[in-house]
Order: C-alpha cells, then structure tokens, then sequence
C-alpha cells in the first residue's frame, strides 16, 4: 500500500480532487484550514465531476434563478432577466426595440463561443509548444475542431478573445443599463474596467456551463455535498506550516501544531504563491521560478458584505451597474487604490435553510483594491464601505430590514483564505494568465519542479469561474504520473 | 561620457600615456598605460604592478541568513568559512551550467562581499526569497585596487598599520592605510604573490597617492589589461566571455559549460544540504564531464618550422590573443584554444583550451591551427596541467 496523497485547502477544487483520487483507490488525507464547508459554490461544475463522483445521487443542487438577474431602471421599476429568451427579450423592449430584437441572436453566439471554451475545459490545457506526438496530436484535434466551426464563427471568435467587453456589447446593444449589466461579468474580480483588452474573454469564460442567455455564475452545495462524502480523511481547521522536502521531492506535510503527515504526493488547492513560496523551501526552488511566481498577477478588488435580513428582500440576485462608463469609473478609482465611490454591487439573496433561519443577502463590492493609496482596511474603512452599500441598495432593501451587517475586505480575504493579494482567482483570469500559460507557462500542467508536488484550484486551468474542474484535472494528472511508475 | 570614470581616473587618465582606453562594466578602463603593455607585464612578475579594478561588481550581503542565501547561490561551502575568509567559487543556474565566478569574502559573522564580473544583483534578490538578509549593490561605493608582484607585500607593510605580516592566501585583514580604512585580501588574477585592497571610493586617490609615493621605491609601475591578461594565461585563470560563456549568455546548448568542464571541480561541494544546480551537478559528476579545461604548450620545433617553411622567423603573439582556435587529433577536431599568447617568463607559446575530456589528459599530443602568412597551419601542442606558472611566493 502507497503512502497516503494529502491534499491541500479548501474549496471545491480540494474537495474535487481529494474525492476523484480517494475513487481511484488512493488514500487521500484532506488537510483544509478553514473551519467549515461553504453551503454555496458559485461556477460551472464539469458534467465528468458530476457523474464520477455521483453527485447528484449524493443531493447536489445547481440553483436556477429566475430571473437570473434584475437591474434597477434610471426612471424606477426593474429590468428583470430571464432563463427564457423570449421573455428577456419583451422585458427589454422597453429599455430598447434593436435591442430586445437582437438579444436571442446575441444568446446565441456566446453559447457558441463558450463552448468552443467547454471544450477545452474538460483537459489539461493544450501545450502547444510541445514535441511529444501525443500532445500535438491533442493540439491538432483541438485546431481541427476549432476550424470546423466555419469562417464566419471562427473569425468572430478569434475576434472576441482580445477585445474588451466594452467593444463587444457595443457591437451588439444600444441600452446602457444593458451593456452595464452585461459588462459587469466580463471585469468580475479583474483589475481591469470593461474597456481593457481581454474582457470580453472573461465575459465568455464565465457564460462556460451557463445555460444560453443567462451571464452570472450558477451556484450550487457541491462543496457541502463533497464534505459529507466519505472515502477522505479530511481534517479541518488545521493550519500548515511547511511542505516538507528532500532532494527535490515531497515527503509530506508540517501542520503548525507540529503534526507531521507522511506523503509522496501532494495536491495544494492554495494558491501557486501559498504553496511554492510560503510552504516550500525556496532553497528547493530555481531563482527564475520564484520570479515568475511572484509575478503572477493578483490583485484583490473585491470585497464582500454580508448581509442579515428579517424577511426577503424581493430579489434573486440584483446587479448595480447601469452603464459601461459607470464602471469603468468604478475600476478608475482602483487604478488609483481608491475604494470605488460608485461601486459595481451585485447582490445575491440567500434563503433561509436548515437551523439558520435567517435571510441573506451577499453582496460582492467591486472595486475595492486590496493596496490602497492611503490608510489601510481598518474599521472604520469597512464601516463607509458597507454604508457605502446599504446606500447603493437601498430603495431596494429598506434600511429596517438589516439586522446586521458583516464586511470582508480584500485584506482580509488575504489573511483568512490565503488569496494572494486578496485576490479569490488566485491569478488574474486576463489573456497572458490564460490556457497554457496559467498561471505561468511552466506550472500550467499541474506539477510543479518539486517532485510529487501538484497544484490545482482558481490559478490552475481552467481556473476560477469554473467548480472542480482543476481538481479533477489534476487529480487525472496525478493517477496518470502514478500510473507510469508502476 | 558614455562609460563612467572610476575614482581613480584624474590620476589614471594623466598615466596612461597610450590613450588605450577599453570598456569593463561600463567603465574606463586602461588597457596599457604605455605603448607597449610589456614592461607593465615585468613589473608583475619582478617588481609590483598596480591596477584599478574598481569596475568588478560587488555586492554587501549582511543579515541573519547571509551565509545561507551565498550557500544556496555560490558551489562552494560558505556556512564553513571564517571571518576573514575568502573564496574563489563559480556559480550556477538550475541545470548547474556556470552564470558568473568570483569570490566571497567573510568581512564578519554575518556580513559578506560577493565580486562578479556580470550584474547579479536580480538573481541574489530571487535566491533570497524567504530568507532575512540584505543584499546591497556596493560597486560605486567601494573602490579597488590589484597590487600583485614579488615586492607587493613590502609596499603595503610601509604603508597599513599591521595585519600583513601573517596574512595568509585567500584570507583578508581589515586594517588602514594613512589613517583611511581598508580591507585587504591577499587575493588576484595574477598567480603571483599580490593583493586586493578595498576602500571607500572617497578615499580613492589619497590611497591611490600613498601607494604611488611608496611604489616607486619598489618598482611598482599602473598596469593595465594587457599585461594582466599574459599574467592570468601564466596562471591558468579563466575569463568570462572569453574562457567561457555564462549560462546567461548562451544562446545554445552547446555554449554551457559546467564548473566541471571548467576545471573547476574543486569547488563544487555537493555536501551541501542543496544549493542551485546541485541536482544536475551531482548527476554531472556522477558520469563524468564531457569536456575539460586544459592548459596546452606549442611545440616550438614544430612553430618554428611552419614559419621556416616560408622564409620566416617564427613571429609569437606578443599580446595575448582572446578568440576561439580549433584543436585538432588527426582528421577529429578534438577541441579548441580560447585564451593564448607568448609567456615572456617562461619563454613559451601557451594557451588555455576546452578538450572533449578523451583528449584531455595531460601529456596528449595535438595540433592547433595558426595562420601564417594567410594561410592555415598546425602546430603540434602538447596537453599540461595548469597553472603553466606558480610561484612558491604566491602562497608563503
């Protein structure tokens, strides 16, 4: 019997590959340092992570909202978003008749695009600078494929990958509040605003495993439903001290309270800077890779605000973000490490479940950068941030109805979560941290230069957006490795 | 002007008689300071010779981890050196190909002094990720001199207040020169009994002055890198970017070289827990080098008679030359020269070559081409343990 494989961290992917390795036989210790499983888990959940790990015999729930989205008119009212098309469409024409015309044909393309997307999801991203036959045979299926869809479709993708969400939706819709909306998904925890060049492909990144025509990430209680499954041994609530290895190979794991797990192998969910820079040993490491680590970019815009309600708040999920010069103001003031005065808000409202019986809404704060010009995350800056917020919702979350309020800053997301700069995609979704190149090209196949060391998570492709696929990719990695050497 | 003068330059500039200035690290630098670098060569070999090397990078490494961050960095063991150490020690990139050579100096417990001849500064500060150490770039503020020859020692005993006396090769005394503080390391690029004195650029010319006033009673005379470079041959010390390409520089494969084919095995200490390059290195020496770094000796009956042969009398490199000559066993090119050139002091035409190591034992017997009189010859040399030239006085 081998010795066991520990895998590192929380969130889903942890649990994905922590769960895909203990099904193929290994025994898996899971070493997670938060304390509890979050009940919801927003992004696409990869159809092959469903059906190995039989999760919806195991109760997963994908929630589907309907509408997916509202959006606060300039005049008062509410555009609300449907899952069907059609209904979208007449809820626009209001707002805009080309619009609400062109929405269906709009729906469409991207469904196309992201699945051009999908597709390269489901493995390791292409190397395509490689010389094994194997792997350019790989890269030829996915040139050939790509070229099946035709000029007209190939070339509007081509097209779409550098651009900025801002020109995309220009392209397409006239409507502020539209475009605004829309806009919003592709800078979701970007440092970027919609007028900078690759936005338009996070915009897609997100819409992967999205039914058509609906553009926020789903959420489901995959990570709840992972940590009642048996077959690892997880230990919450523990915190590592170091990744232990010799002659360039992992031996196991130091837990700060000294604790020390024996392992060949080990996959770290934690950021690529968490675990290579912080846990190992930089005397392990090549000078160059600690360079290149270091400069994977990561910067923490976003912060959240919790809030506790006496009754619901008569929405689903609520999106401020009434046009694309709003936020690309909102991201102006980041540029400058300002906390955005007029924030892009989205609100998501959590229903009361189980023995807490309370209502919810969380609101993602965008941008509020991680390194400000002045001061620092105290206090009383969470304090304005949050009054910042209940202000923006306000006409439509009477004041009456919070019973009380919670703030995470970038800075604390840091400290708490391990996110490099605050930074929940662990490496910024932007072109150059993209496919092969996440997070740098030389650690985009999952292992790393220390022998039996693994990385998956939000920095790993596909990356953050997307629910355990980076875990089941790198755990199909891992058996691969092991498979060789035996 | 575009290269940067040292601290020494308003007394250089006014010696160098030649004008036969050239560039070392974006400085001024003499290349002679008269005419003919010949009689600055004698002055090393029978007398004392004085040369600026102020333009050698150098960097203060001081903190908690300074000896472990040089140990992860440089092949040899730092961790083991004393206070007053110095270390002549090449280091490598991750695949264990040689970057740079220089030394460390151990000025105190946690205090060091790195030399380069390439900017380092960049691949220091990502070694020393995670340890508690400074690393600053020091090469403006300390200025240097090279004193080397038989009488170097006597010029330094009139001038410094103790410490000389016993100072033993490659180790370093802190002292003062006329009431100014320096360290000087009994250290060069010479092979000859010398030293490296290092100084606060302030106090450049006062030192510069004192050592001139005193030199002329010995014979000392400012040498440039003329006469260094027949010195360094003599020596077998090898130069970047002549002997060897960095690890940085390469463009290709085959333009690596490993301290191993650099004849530099010695310093390559892979007790050490790991530093970068260990892995390979150990791998390296585990099969063996594939090249090594020799010393050859032109036959000088065969040169004679290439040059006979078309009515010439044989005509050696009086000025060493730095450029890439084939080698040759028979019809196989068994290597090449970088570095040669006429020993005045030991009457001989050597070079330093890399060898496939099947050639490379000592005693072989090999060609190397020369052109004489525009035309392709080869002249028979023979393979000799370097250095071709080591004076007992080097080290007693």
């Amino acid at each position: 019997m081998s010795a066991p494989i520990v895998v590192i961290g929380g969130g889903v992917d942890a649990l994905v590959a922590a769960h895909w390795l203990a099904r193929a036989g290994e025994s898996v210790t899971m070493i997670d340092e938060r304390g509890q499983v979050p009940s919801s888990t927003s992004g696409w959940i990869p159809p092959e992570v469903i059906r190995r790990l039989d999760l919806a015999a195991h109760g997963l729930v994908i929630g589907a909202p309907d509408p997916w989205l509202s959006a606060p008119l300039p005049n008062g009212g509410r555009l609300d978003l449907w899952r069907d098309s059609a209904r979208t469409a007449n809820a626009m024409r209001a707002l805009s008749a080309p619009d609400a015309d062109r929405w269906p044909a709009f729906c469409e393309q991207m469904r196309e695009h992201a699945a051009v997307l999908a597709a390269l999801y489901s493995a390791p991203a292409p190397d395509v600078m490689t010389r094994d036959w194997r792997e350019l045979l790989h890269v030829a299926k996915i040139a050939l494929r790509t070229r099946r869809l035709g000029r007209a479709r190939l070339e509007s993708f081509l097209r779409l990958v550098p651009m900025s969400i801002a020109d995309l939706l220009d392209d397409w819709f006239e409507s502020d509040l539209l475009k605004g909306v829309l806009g919003a998904a592709g800078v979701m925890h970007l440092h970027q605003g919609p007028r900078s060049g690759g936005t338009a492909l996070a915009f897609l990144h997100h819409h992967v495993g999205n039914a058509p025509g609906v553009f926020r990430p789903s959420h489901s209680n995959i990570e709840a439903v992972l940590a009642r499954c048996s077959g690892v041994d997880r230990r919450a609530n523990v915190r590592i001290q170091q990744i232990d290895v010799q002659a360039g190979r992992v031996t196991g794991v130091t837990l700060v309270d000294g604790t020390h797990i024996a392992a060949t192998l080990v996959v770290s969910a934690a950021s690529p800077w968490q675990t290579l820079l912080d846990w190992v040993d930089a005397a392990w490491l090549e000078p160059d890779a600690i360079r290149a680590i270091r400069n994977i970019r990561a910067r923490g815009v976003v912060a959240h605000v919790v809030l506790t309600l006496d009754r619901a708040p008569g929405f689903a999920a609520l999106a401020i973000a009434p046009s694309l010069d709003y936020l690309e103001r909102a991201y102006d003031d980041a540029k400058y490490r300002r906390i955005s005065h007029a924030p892009l808000i989205e609100a998501r409202y959590v229903a009361p479940s189980g023995a807490d019986a309370t209502h919810a809404v969380i609101v993602q704060m965008q941008f509020a950068p991680y390194l400000l010009a002045e001061g620092s995350w105290d206090a009383s800056r969470k304090q304005a941030l949050v009054d910042t917020v209940i202000a923006a919702v306000a006409n439509h979350l009477p004041r009456d109805a919070i019973l009380s309020t919670q703030c995470v800053s970038p800075a604390d997301a840091a400290t708490d979560d391990g996110f490099p700069a605050g930074q929940a995609h662990h490496a910024e979704l932007a072109l150059d941290q993209f496919l092969w190149m996440r997070p740098t090209p030389s650690l985009a196949r999952y292992r790393t230069m220390i022998g039996g060391l693994y990385l998956c998570g939000p920095a790993m492709h596909p990356g953050a957006g997307t629910a355990g696929a980076s875990g089941m990719l790198a755990a199909q990695t891992v058996l691969g490795d092991r498979g060789q050497q035996r | 002007m575009i290269l940067k003068p040292t601290p020494f330059h308003p007394r250089t500039s006014v010696l160098c008689e030649s004008h036969a200035w050239r560039r070392w690290s974006g400085y001024l630098a003499a290349s002679s300071y008269e005419l003919s670098h010949e009689r600055e060569y004698h002055s090393i070999r029978n007398a004392a010779a004085l040369f600026d090397i102020t333009p050698l990078y150098k960097y203060r490494v001081q903190g908690r981890d300074a000896a472990r961050l040089l140990d992860r960095v440089v092949t040899r063991n730092v961790a083991r050196t004393k206070v007053g150490d110095v270390l002549y020690t090449p280091w490598c990139d991750h695949r264990g190909k040689v970057l740079d050579d220089g030394t460390v100096a151990r000025l105190g417990e946690q205090l060091f002094r790195l030399t380069s001849a390439d900017p380092n500064l960049r691949w220091l500060e990502d070694c020393a990720h995670g340890l508690d150490v400074d690393i600053d770039d020091v090469s403006e503020q300390v200025a240097a001199l090279a004193l080397q020859g038989p009488t170097a020692r006597a010029i330094l005993m009139q001038l410094t207040d103790g410490g000389l006396e016993g100072l033993k090769f490659f180790r370093l005394t802190a002292t003062s020169i006329r009431g100014m503080p320096v360290e000087i390391s009994r250290t060069g690029y010479t092979g000859d009994l010398g030293f490296e004195i290092w100084m606060q650029a302030e106090h450049a010319l006062a030192i510069w002055d004192a050592l001139i006033e005193v030199g002329a009673n010995y014979g000392m005379a400012p040498a440039g890198m003329f006469a260094l470079d027949v010195a360094r041959i003599e020596a077998g010390l090898m130069l970047i970017d002549v002997d060897y390409v960095s690890a940085r520089k390469a463009l290709i494969e085959s333009q690596l070289s490993s301290p191993f084919e650099l004849d530099l095995a010695w310093t390559v200490n892979t007790d050490k827990p790991s530093f970068v390059g260990k892995e390979a290195l150990v791998a390296e020496q585990a099969r063996g080098p594939a090249w090594q770094f020799v010393g050859v000796v032109v036959d000088w009956d065969s040169f004679e008679r290439l040059y006979l042969a078309v009515g010439l009398a044989p005509r050696v490199p009086i000025p060493a030359w730095r450029m890439s000559v084939p080698i040759f066993s028979g019809g196989e090119q068994a290597g090449y020269a970088t570095s040669g050139g006429w020993s005045p002091l030991l009457k001989k035409y050597i070079a330093l070559a890399h060898l496939q190591s099947k050639w490379a034992a000592p005693g072989t017997s090999l060609e190397m081409e020369l052109t004489v009189e525009h035309r392709r010859k080869r002249a028979i040399v023979t393979v000799v343990k370097k250095p071709f030239f080591n004076p007992a006085r080097k080290r007693t």
